[in-house]
């Protein structure tokens, strides 16, 4: 789903046309082709989406009569950002621009996704709890990232407040969620790298979160995004 | 059953000349040659134009300058100067495998309803940043040829 940008976690052939997912799976702008009758169809990029144009046109073709296919022999090596910063900026910019493409593919309605424990092929998103039409456009994934700062949020609060023992259970289970969210990133062996690991898995998704919000706000919409959690080939 | 399309290759670029050097590098490696290479400028002040006009002799390549600025605005300047059947995209922080387009083609050639090919992106490490290593451990990675 839309976290997908960079991954591939599926096997060669057609993909799934009628995917109850909000955005269907999509090819990276940085390794597709496409024959030249498509854009004769469905249209040039929507030249209104300053990133995530590879979506948007998947999703238009999805909804077309042609057909697409995953080729995973035909690889295409990606650079990484090589600093922090230009890091966090790249997630920063994915969120901002991501509520758009949402709100252009679907009725206005609130829908709240839950992210699955295993994944079926590609989609990690599925309709699991609510998506009925609503007078504002209400997005909302569950994540374990949403809801350790949500507990970590309230433990600050309760802290702030004088309730001490609320506080440490709050704390506690804070805690917990953080074991459980960083596993990936944790080795006992290098213990300096998995500090930097953590410090950068949070930050990434703290970015994320943040712009998906804000580019949420400009589209006129309450957008709380998914966040970065790949997993290796394999590692599922 | 169409057999011998043809290929244009189209990668958009802003002031990564050194990058993108090496992205045409490995466009000129591969073993399935694109019959056209576009590479749409979109607005660099570095030496894009004259590391593009260096590949004149290996790839038919032209080079577009789009002023407006924006990843959208450039993908549709190039398609709309690709002449091929096919219309390819990889960008200019990456390598392609040689073996690539060649790959990409087949699923064309085989079925006339495909509209679209996607491959793998795979991660690149380069240098031994902390980026790099978060980025390698948790993306797919691949030996590119």
């Amino acid at each position: 789903m839309v976290i997908l940008i960079l991954t591939g976690f599926f096997e060669e052939g057609y993909l799934e046309k009628n995917q109850d997912s909000l955005i269907p799976i999509f090819f990276s702008g940085s390794n597709v082709a496409f024959r030249r009758k498509v854009f004769e169809d469905v249209g040039l990029y929507d030249e209104n989406c300053m990133i995530g144009e590879d979506q948007d046109i998947c999703t238009r073709i999805v909804n077309s009569a042609w057909e697409l296919y995953f080729q995973p022999k035909a690889v295409v090596g990606h650079k990484s950002r090589k600093t922090i910063k230009a890091f966090l900026k790249q997630w920063y910019r994915y969120g901002l621009h991501h509520p758009y493409i949402f709100k252009k593919h679907n009725p206005k309605s609130l829908m709240v996704y839950l992210k699955k424990k295993k994944a079926k092929r590609e989609i990690l998103y599925e309709r699991t709890i609510y998506r009925k039409p609503f007078p504002l456009f209400i997005l909302i994934f569950i994540t374990p990232f949403l809801i350790m700062n949500i507990f970590l949020l309230l433990s600050i609060l309760s802290v702030l407040l004088g309730f001490n023992i609320l506080s440490l259970i709050l704390g506690l289970i804070t805690l917990g969620i953080g074991i459980y969210y960083f596993i990936p990133d944790i080795s006992i062996k290098h213990p300096w790298r998995t500090v930097k690991f953590i410090f950068l898995r949070y930050l990434v998704n703290l970015a994320l979160l943040v712009g998906g919000f804000l580019g949420g706000a400009k589209s006129k919409m309450i957008y709380i995004g998914a966040t970065f959690d790949y997993k290796k080939r394999g590692s599922q | 059953m169409k057999n011998n399309l043809s290929i244009s290759v189209i990668v958009i670029t802003f002031n990564r000349a050194k990058s993108l050097q090496k992205a045409l590098i490995s466009l000129a490696r591969q073993e399935r040659q694109p019959d056209e290479v576009i590479v749409v400028d979109n607005t660099s002040t570095d030496n894009t134009k004259e590391i593009v006009l260096s590949f004149r002799n290996k790839l038919n390549i032209k080079y577009i300058y789009e002023k407006r600025r924006g990843i959208p605005y450039a993908r549709n300047t190039g398609v709309k100067n690709a002449t091929k059947d096919i219309i390819a995209f990889t960008d200019d922080d990456c390598v392609a495998d040689r073996n690539w387009l060649k790959y990409l083609e087949i699923p064309f050639i085989k079925d006339p309803h495909i509209g679209v090919v996607g491959g793998e992106v795979s991660c690149l490490k380069v240098g031994q940043n902390i980026v790099a290593e978060f980025y390698s451990k948790n993306m797919p990675a691949r030996e590119i040829e």
